[in-house]
């Protein structure tokens, strides 16, 4: 099981590395997001070091936008070319499908988010310092989660004729509780240097893990036909 | 089919008559003040709940007095006790607190420590008794909502477990109206947080929060089937969003009596209890609101039973061609 994820995972890699759709539209986005807050918050002069409490709204607008639109795009390649019967017809579980595309989209989003980790970085002057391991540590685990639930929402919209607005309108109530505020409020406390973030991490892992339970139960059902 | 017409006229007719007496009796009939006040919400002498509003004098250990009715939209997010650290004790005149919240606009948002006293000139109550009577509307539509939405979950259920079209068919049309007796319910409750509180929305409380949380999901459920192909993987698809969707319901219900809330509980709550006449009314209420759901949810799956049955039509014609 494990084996064909990694492989359908690379297949899905190894499209990108040919095409750099997805990557290239996305890092845009990112870049765009983090220029728009950089000069409608603050214009030419003020630095976001003097502004700490803005960082984290700022990087998790950019990276929860740019996850969507990289969601969007995650199963639109077998759908456009009408590759998806070819896809449900491998002779693997539902769940190696399920589990292919998460490690493939949680791979393109943790380079996004490194990249925008950048942007804010070079662009608001902000230097993390001795928390940089935590706050990695953080972004990497509100990606896993919202990819976790984002694939999973993602594979269910496949067959809507509005696939894309769907796909947020469906996903963000779902993930406002359980990604959203934790990722911020810990990427909060350690920007400020205040507070213990485990509380944000345990819901953050918490609820990857059960989106990675529901996908278990649910995927089949979905992708039934 | 003659039958079911009969049924969906003698429904609608029964839901404008209790709509119509619920109306009334909401006015006329039923007190100024809804609810028992001094044991239901805020503050008097003995007051052991969670949430407050403090009425009278109130003193900053920092010395300055001041009165907190003279602030506007005084709102206190979190009361935790200073004196007695104990919950069950309850807050008694000279009792010392700490108010979390926004105490706008001259204190601004900080942690005081006040001091109650007892201002016997000032009647616990509503800043606006009146638009109270909205209670009446607001909390049948919410029941509703909440029963529809577990119409949806167990039509759902049904549609993964055993299939079958007229599974999918009302738990479509459930989750429609549910969403509109949803928004009812919202947009009443926050015409009377802008007569009694001084604002619409509160994004701090959670109560507001979670149901939000669930008209979004409902939105997105009702999205999902919105153009979508009728028999296609989207019925299996919305169940099971159906399924998930419903998690927010117990959430939305409860979480006034879990976390710190502004938002009145009065019905299964130890916080207070209605007076007899105000609980009727609320009873005549749901029992009117019911009907008004019982009613559309037949028409709205007649609808999609004819949608269906010309979808079948059409594609018998396509085939003939």
């Amino acid at each position: 099981m494990t084996l064909d994820a990694l492989r359908i995972a690379q297949k899905d890699i190894s499209i990108e590395l040919r095409t750099r759709e997805r990557m290239t539209s996305t890092i845009l986005l990112s870049l765009v997001i983090i220029l728009s807050f950089r000069f409608a918050l603050f214009g030419f002069d003020m630095e976001l070091s003097e502004n700490p409490h803005l960082v984290a709204p700022i990087l998790w607008t950019t990276i929860f936008f740019a996850g969507i639109m990289g969601l969007e795009s995650s199963f639109s390649y077998e759908k456009e070319n009408k590759y998806l019967d070819g896809l449900l017809l491998l002779p693997t579980s539902r769940y190696s499908i399920y589990l292919g595309k998460m490690l493939a989209n949680l791979l393109f989003l943790i380079v996004v988010d490194l990249v925008t980790l950048v942007f804010v970085v070079a662009f608001f002057a902000y230097e993390p310092g001795g928390a940089f391991v935590t706050l990695l540590g953080v972004i990497l685990l509100g990606t896993f989660s919202f990819v976790a639930m984002g694939t999973l929402v993602s594979g269910m919209t496949i067959a809507a004729k509005t696939r894309q607005s769907l796909l947020q309108i469906a996903l963000i109530p779902l993930i406002v509780f359980t990604v959203v505020i934790p990722a911020v409020a810990a990427t909060s406390k350690i920007v400020s240097g205040s507070g213990d973030v485990m509380p944000e991490l345990n819901i953050l892992v918490g609820f990857g893990i059960l989106s990675l339970l529901l996908a278990y139960l649910l995927f089949g059902h979905i992708m039934e036909d | 089919m003659e039958k079911r017409k009969l049924i969906d006229f003698v429904l609608a007719l029964l839901a404008v008559i209790f709509v119509i007496v619920t109306v009334l009796a909401a006015l006329y009939y039923a007190p100024l003040e809804p609810l028992d006040v001094s044991t239901v919400l805020y503050h008097q002498d003995d007051y052991t709940g969670d949430d407050i509003r403090v009425k009278g004098v109130v003193q900053d250990l920092s010395g300055t007095e001041f009165a907190l009715e003279d602030i506007t939209s005084a709102v206190f997010i979190d009361v935790s006790y200073a004196d007695s650290g104990d919950l069950d004790a309850g807050i008694v005149n000279g009792t010392t607190v700490y108010v979390l919240g926004r105490l706008e606009p001259d204190v601004g948002i900080a942690a005081r420590e006040v001091e109650i006293a007892d201002d016997p000139d000032e009647p616990a109550g509503w800043r606006s008794p009146y638009s109270a009577k909205i209670f009446y509307f607001h909390v049948p539509a919410a029941w509703t909502s909440f029963l529809a939405f577990g119409v949806v979950l167990v039509c759902s259920a049904a549609y993964l477990w055993k299939g079958g079209q007229k599974w999918d068919t009302w738990a479509l049309s459930s989750a429609e109206v549910g969403l509109v007796f949803c928004s009812v319910a919202v947009i009443s409750g926050a015409l009377w947080a802008k007569a009694e509180w001084g604002y619409y929305w509160d994004w701090n409380d959670t109560k507001l929060f979670s149901t939000f949380v669930l008209w979004l999901i409902f939105i997105a459920y009702v999205a999902i089937r919105a153009g979508a192909v009728r028999h296609e993987s989207i019925p299996r698809v919305a169940a099971i969003f159906g399924i998930l969707g419903f998690a927010a319901v117990p959430i939305s219900f409860l979480s006034s009596r879990i976390w710190t809330s502004l938002h009145p509980n009065v019905v299964a709550t130890s916080q207070g209890h209605l007076s007899a006449e105000a609980g009727a009314v609320l009873m005549l209420g749901v029992v009117a609101f019911t009907l008004v759901y019982a009613t559309l949810f037949s028409r709205r799956t007649a609808i999609e039973r004819s949608v269906i049955e010309i979808e079948g039509i059409k594609e018998q014609l396509e085939d003939a061609e």
